[in-house]
Formats: C-alpha cells, structure tokens, sequence
C-alpha cells in the first residue's frame, strides 16, 4: 500500500519532519587547471603588478532550496553538468557547499559510482567489509547484513572469494547495488548507477528503491533513463545549469523537461 | 558520515559511528549539517576513525606483496642492502670512529630509521591520491588515510629493528638499561612521520609537486643525517646546523637506547622542539586543506 507523495509530503511538512532539507544552497567549483607552471607564473605577475588575481569561481549549483520528506523518491534529473552531481555529493556531505545548508535526518547511504569503494585486488567479500566501514558502519552492523548481500547480488559464494577486477561491470553493479540496498540507512543516493545492469536486475532494483521508501527510508535518484525516474519516483527536482528549473510531482517534472530538451532540439535543428 | 552537527561544533551527537548511536526508525534519526567551514577534522577523529583505518591497512598489506616472488623477504633484504654499501664507504673507505661500537652494528640502527623512513613518507604522502576515489564518492574519515599509511608501514620498522636486536645479541654486546626508552624513540620517530605525513598528503591533493620533493628530502636526509656517521664526528659548528634536521635527535635517541653510545642533548633538545613544530603545522594544513580534498584531488 503506497500513499501518494503529495499525501507524504503534506504529513511530513505539517510534523516539520524532513529527510533532507536545503537551504540557498550554492556550490563553486574553481575554474581550470588548479596548480600548472602558467598559474604559478602568472600568480607571480598579477601580484608583482598589484592586479587581483581573475575571479575563477564557477556555481554549479546556485542557491538551490528543496526540502525532501521521509519515504520519499525524489529524482534530481537535468542535462550533464547541470549540478545533480554536485548536488548529491553535498548532501553526501562529500564536499562542503559554499554557503548555505543542508540538514539531513539520519545517515546518508551514497551510491554515487558503481565500485566507487571497490578496490579491484581484494575480494568480493572484503570490498563488503571495506565499503561499509568507509560508508560508517562498525563490523556488527556490516556482518548482520552480509548474508543478506550475498543473497540478493545472486552472485555464487565462490566468486565472492575472487578479486572484484576479475568481475565484469555488471557483476561489480550487482555487488555494489546490492551493499547499497542491504546497508542500513535514513537517506540513499543512487547517481546513475543502474545503467549498466540487465533489464532484469534493472526491474529488481528499482522493485527494491520502492521497497525501501515503504519502510520510510527517503531515497535520491538521479538518471538519464526517464522511464525508470518516472516509475520509480514520486518528485523530482529539475535543475539547470546550477539553478531549479521546476520541483513537484514526478509527471509533472519528467513531462516539462522532455517537452524543453525537444523544443531546444527542434530549435537547434532549425538553425 | 561526518558532517557537521546541528550546533556547529561537531558533537558526538552529530557521528552515528556506534549502533547505539546509530538513528534508528523508532526514535527521530539525529540531524547532520552540512554548511559551509573553514576545517572540521578534529584530533579525536585520530582515534573515532580507526575502523577505517584498520580496513584501508588491512587493503594495503593484502595488496602490498601481490604478484612479488619474494615478498616480506623483501622487508630484510633492504636495509641490509643499505647496510652493505655503510659499511663499504664508511667503515672501510672512510674509517669513521664510532667510540668502539662496532661499525656494522653501529649503522644498522642508522638503517633502521632510514628504512622505515624512506617508505613511510612517500606512502603517507601518497595516503590521500591512492584513496582518492574514496574521497570522491564516500564521506569518511580522511584523516583514517594518514593513520593507516603509517600502520602499513610498521613491519618496514620492526623488520630492521629485530634484525638490530638479534645482531647486538649475537655479537655479544650488552644492552643496557637504557633500551627502556626504545618506547619512547620510536614513538618519536612515529610522532615526527605522521607530522610530516600529514602536511605532506594535504599538499598532494592540490600541489602533486609534493611527489617531485620528497625523493629529494629523502635523498639529502640520508647523507644530513648522522645515520653511518655518529654527530660527535662532525665539526661542531656543522653538527649544530644538522641538528636542526629533526631525524639528527631521533637517530641519536635510537643509537643511544640500543648501543648505549653518548647523546648529543642539543642535538635531542632542537629535534624535539623542531619535531613539535612541525606536528602542529602539519596538523593545520591538514586541518585547513581536509574539507576541500574531494573539490581539489
């Protein structure tokens, strides 16, 4: 039994409750090479004559609000380099934004890379062990949902005991899916990790995101693949070139985006 | 995950690291902010992060040996390498006097240090590019990275040490009661690596000249610092500018805990306030540089 998202959102938003909440969130990336012999040399220049150095500040998100409420999908979708990523890792509290805040209830479960944690020489089974400390679960927590891991990654015990460079990509997917999916958390991310899985695990997986919002878990989604936003989430948050084009139902969302990335097409097209 | 805590200092509260700690579905999951600061690592991160820190050793030392036909032989086969070619130049070319201990167990405690030296820097400098697809895509603990480059590195140190122990033994020369203080000479020389190391790792994120400089220091160090020759044979002028190179005080505490040979208490005063110099400067850059490492590596 799902309740709509808007029926969530209401609940969540009246109780103060929230998973995730941004506030004039903005992020600046510097601008090309950080350290090179020219920079040094013209670093060196612009202070021998007084100049300030150039602004080389870029915002790849740029005051950015939105609030997520528990058991929610939301997607962030958006052209590359429009910030979903940026955005994601902020949240992760990978980086740290520039001004602005995010508050988020409860641990953040990041999937931003398929075998981003992976190190390809040791095992299946110790990339578990590995990828969950890092993501900071003690050996408890790690070792209660191991077998649940193996289980739901299908991939035989034996191969569990193989370096992870001897899995294909889809395997490495499978495995690192199924750690994301099993690892206790409040908030998960997934950034355009489903593409490389078959159609199979791909329908697994999104099953199981839903699954995970049912027991009140909120989870981020970011791809390319509308379709799947479309069945798997319930808001979506569209963000262009740093700012918020539009934020709402996840129709609503997915339909304004494809109907601008056509019109920008056809106008392209026509020049 | 790490950031930030609701009242801006980042309290217990705000690091779900234990399962007690842990939100949990019945009670409200505690809030973690992520805003805007100049630095976040703390020194008790040193200790919180040590789980991390014993996965990554564990990573390294499994992946350290793969595919080497020799493998932890290696551990002896280099300093004693280091040591054939001291004995070579300095005992029997140069015939420096070192007070009647004699010279190969004389250098051995030298190549120990410098052993352990040559391969911890450039591995704790090296600590945060390796793991910088873990710095890209998780939020953990960075400072875990230093910590366990310098764990990794400890068979490198206890490999010559026994060596050092066994031949002192078997060449029937005496420990004294001095060798109490091993302890303390090698948490010294740990203490000075990780200060280093931590400076180091930081600048390598943003600045890779860092691994174009540290072959150079290590190559200088290796002559500017009493290892085959003791202090006391240097003019007194000079002994006082090497005095200055922190791993001057360290190697003559070692000679000293093992060999019982004299210490140069200037020598030991300036390592040691130089060695404190650089602990608090490394921790700094580290602390100021940590939270722009996944913008910068």
């Amino acid at each position: 039994m799902r309740t709509s998202s808007e029926e969530r959102f209401a609940v969540a938003e009246q109780n103060g409750g929230y998973a995730v909440s941004a506030e004039h969130l903005t992020k600046a990336y510097e601008l090309g090479e950080l350290a090179s012999l020219q920079r040094t040399i013209s670093a060196i220049a612009n202070r021998v004559l007084n100049r300030g150095d150039p602004p080389r500040g870029y915002p790849a998100v740029n005051d950015v609000t939105f609030t997520i409420a528990p058991a929610e999908c939301f997607a962030l979708i958006g052209a590359n380099g429009s910030g979903k990523s940026t955005l994601s890792r902020l949240i992760a509290g990978i980086t740290l934004p520039t001004s602005g805040v995010v508050r988020i209830r409860g641990r953040v479960l990041p999937l931003l890379s398929v075998a981003a944690a992976f190190h390809p020489e040791l095992t299946g089974r110790e990339n578990v062990e590995l990828f969950g400390t890092i993501l900071g679960l003690d050996r408890k927590e790690i070792a209660a949902a191991t077998p649940q891991i193996v289980a739901f990654s299908g991939i035989a015990p034996e191969h569990l005991a193989t370096p992870t460079k001897r899995f294909s990509e889809g395997m490495q997917a499978r495995l690192a899916f199924a750690i994301a999916l099993r690892l206790p958390a409040e908030v998960y991310i997934f950034d355009e990790v489903l593409v490389v899985a078959d159609a199979e695990f791909k329908d697994t997986c999104a099953a199981e995101i839903k699954a995970l919002a049912d027991r009140g878990r909120s989870v981020i989604f970011i791809s390319h693949e509308l379709p799947l936003v479309r069945s798997i989430c319930t808001r979506g948050l569209w963000i262009d070139r740093g700012h918020i084009r539009m934020i709402g139902p996840i129709g609503e969302v997915v339909d304004a985006y494809v109907e601008s990335r056509g019109m920008e097409k056809t106008a392209s097209s026509n020049t | 995950m790490r950031p930030t805590a609701e009242s801006d200092t980042r309290g217990p509260a705000a690091e779900p690291a234990t399962a007690e700690e842990a939100p949990t579905m019945s009670g409200l999951p505690l809030v973690q902010t992520v805003a805007p600061a100049s630095r976040r690592v703390r020194l008790r991160d040193i200790v919180r992060s040590w789980p991390v820190a014993r996965v990554i050793t564990i990573r390294d030392f499994k992946v350290q040996y793969k595919q080497s036909a020799l493998g932890p032989i290696w551990l002896v086969i280099q300093p004693l390498a280091v040591l054939a070619s001291f004995v070579v130049v300095f005992d029997s070319v140069a015939q420096v006097n070192t007070s009647g201990i004699p010279y190969p167990l004389f250098a051995l405690v030298g190549v120990t240090v410098w052993t352990f030296t040559s391969f911890s820097i450039p591995a704790g400098a090296r600590s945060q590019i390796v793991n910088k697809r873990i710095i890209r895509y998780v939020d953990c603990p960075r400072i875990a990275f230093v910590t366990a480059s310098i764990v990794a590195s400890l068979p490198v140190l206890a490999a010559p040490l026994a060596l050092t122990l066994a031949s002192v033994y078997l060449m029937g020369y005496h420990l004294s009661l001095s060798v109490l203080a091993l302890p303390l000479a090698i948490a010294w020389l740990l203490l000075l690596v990780w200060g280093l190391t931590l400076g180091l790792s930081a600048a390598n994120v943003r600045y890779r000249d860092v691994n174009s400089v540290v072959p150079f220091l290590l190559q200088g160090g290796l002559f500017l610092t009493p290892l085959a020759y003791p202090l006391s044979a240097v003019p007194e002028r000079l002994a006082l500018v090497l005095s200055f190179n922190p791993f001057t005080g360290v190697v003559e505490v070692w000679r000293w805990t093992l060999l019982g040979s004299t210490v140069d208490s200037t020598a030991v005063a300036i390592g040691l306030a130089v060695t404190a110099v650089l602990v608090v400067v490394g921790w700094r850059v580290f602390a100021r540089m940590e939270v722009r490492f996944a913008d910068l590596i």
